[in-house]
């Protein structure tokens, strides 16, 4: 009876860079894995392992090369991402399918709360109702009312992503995807976030998240892809497959 | 729940269109020209081939980004769609003419004059082909709103009003000549007056280049304003393409004439496919 939202087979993407002779890069080789609703599925793995590219090509940002993403609307139909019409991504973007970029592209010389009500207003949400909601989602992310009226592109790193965060929860989606989302939050607002995502996941939002951070993986995911040189070199269940820490790796690299 | 494919139809649907300047267009024009050969001017016959071939829809409540540097053509599928000029050949299907039945460039002079007034809005590069510099700021808005079946003066006066506070343009200067205004203002003028009849498409063209940065924003917020109060739907041409990610849900990428790529506008900006847009996206600063 449980039916993925989303399936992906054989996905792979290459860029040719005619500005540097032609040269072909390959961030992905053949990804093939399904999502369910409510589930939360963990994306590691080393630095230019493909794992941003993967997101990208989910929320087309990207076109990918070859493959399919088979995605179940909420009216039942079924969408190949890989290949839907541009106005199609559009409306499933509005409605349905949200992502969190790595940094936050603030909109100039727009506030905060409206920054992140803009996806309700897109939605027909009366602006008055969607600023209060936007507002609501700031506060509970520990945005200082201060804040809330002053433009982002003014903020830190931290402050950005919550902006980020606030903006892709403020009405839930379907599909999230999350491309570290914490890594420039302190414990306090990383707990914050965790909260708000568990908070998605009982509601059902299907999650794709890249973490660095086990221990956010440990609380969220379900399941976890190590995507190594554009492929998935393991998958399992948090504490069954072997997630290589890369960030301590590095750093006995550099020492 | 409304899926995008369940909605009706878009309600700009342009198909092949191709424009040539010349006195005597040979056949080869269109075959010798493009960015494969890397020129616009036919070489058997000397004739400039401004367009070749463009076909996009625009679907309601959506703005189109057309970029492309200098004679790459945008600008003329702008005025084409505004009756500035005929195309060779080409048709354009627009749901505010003829039940989309008939092409715009089959209008008769009654008909166009129709579509320039009423159904279509048009914010050239240069506010004086826009507005009468040596009419009152107001009585700019009037022509507009008089060509449009507007009857009664107070009325007209209220919305002229309206429209000038919205673009924020001082009120006091409602009865000065733009012929005085700064470009900005001037700008803000010629927006007001494409928009005062409340048309169901508008074409912006490069609406900021010239304007010094400081005004240009004012004048990109205030498009920003109106698309997120009103859901306009709008073709905008600019070479600019921070106002293209500021303000297009899609962008086409023209050169020498043709359409070289088109997608979502974070795609074109972040995966760029033809070599040309990969050349732009990386010139940007």
């Amino acid at each position: 009876m449980n039916k993925p939202l989303l399936s992906v087979a054989g996905l792979s993407k290459s860029i040719t860079l005619h500005i540097l002779q032609g040269k072909v890069v390959t961030p992905l080789r053949d990804i093939t894995f399904d999502l369910y609703p409510g589930e939360f599925l963990g994306i590691v793995g080393p630095s230019g392992a493909g794992k941003s590219s993967l997101l990208k090509c989910l929320y087309r940002t990207y076109v990918p090369t070859s493959g399919s993403m088979r995605y179940r609307t909420e009216a039942g139909e079924m969408v190949d991402l890989a290949t839907a019409e541009e106005r199609e991504m559009i409306a499933l973007r509005r409605r349905e399918i949200r992502y969190v970029s790595q940094f936050l592209k603030p909109p100039p010389r727009v506030e905060a709360a409206d920054v992140v009500a803009a996806p309700l207003a897109a939605a027909g949400i009366e602006q008055r109702e969607a600023r209060a909601r936007a507002d609501g989602m700031l506060e509970r992310l520990g945005l200082p009312d201060s804040l809330r009226s002053s433009f982002p592109s003014l903020f830190s790193g931290g402050e950005q992503q919550r902006v980020n965060v606030a903006r892709a929860l403020v009405s839930p989606p379907r599909l999230l995807l999350l491309d570290e989302p914490t890594s420039a939050l302190d414990s306090e607002n990383r707990a914050r976030v965790l909260e708000l995502l568990l908070e998605a996941k009982r509601d059902g939002v299907a999650m794709l998240g890249i973490f660095h951070d086990t221990e956010m993986l440990e609380h969220l995911a379900d399941r976890v892809l190590v995507v190594e040189e554009g492929r998935v070199a393991r998958e399992g269940r948090v504490g069954e497959v072997e997630i290589p820490n890369y960030i301590e790796a590095a750093a006995v690299e550099f020492a | 729940m409304v899926t995008a494919t369940a909605t009706a139809a878009p309600l700009l649907s342009v198909q092949g269109l191709t424009t040539i300047h010349g006195e005597a267009p040979c056949a080869a024009c269109v075959a010798l020209t493009g960015p494969e050969a890397d020129r616009n001017q036919c070489p058997e016959c000397g004739s400039i081939v401004a367009c070749a071939g463009v076909s996009f829809d625009v679907w309601p409540g959506e703005v189109l980004g057309i970029v492309g540097e200098s004679g790459s053509g945008k600008s003329t599928v702008l005025q084409c769609l505004y009756q500035d000029l005929q195309p060779a050949v080409g048709a354009a299907y627009f749901g505010g003419f003829a039940e989309g039945q008939r092409s715009i460039w089959d209008a008769d002079r009654r008909e166009r004059r129709e579509l320039r007034t009423q159904s279509i809005g048009m914010v050239y590069q240069n506010p004086r082909q826009g507005l009468n510099l040596m009419v009152t700021a107001g009585g700019n808005i009037a022509e507009r709103l008089l060509d449009a079946n507007w009857r009664r003066v107070g009325d007209i006066r209220e919305k002229a009003s309206d429209y000038l506070q919205r673009t924020e343009v001082p009120l006091p200067r409602m009865d000065d000549f733009p012929a005085f205004f700064s470009g900005g203002m001037q700008q803000r003028v010629q927006i007001a007056k494409a928009l005062a009849n409340s048309p169901q498409l508008v074409l912006l063209d490069e609406l900021t280049t010239g304007l010094d940065v400081s005004v240009q924003a004012g004048v990109l917020d205030l498009v920003r304003d109106i698309q997120r109060d009103y859901g306009l739907t709008a073709v905008i041409v600019s070479h600019d393409l921070g106002v293209i990610r500021l303000l297009a849900d899609r962008t086409l990428v023209m050169k020498q004439g043709r359409v070289v790529e088109s997608g979502l506008t974070d795609q074109i900006l972040e995966d760029p496919q033809h070599p040309y847009t990969q050349l732009l996206v990386n010139c940007a600063t």
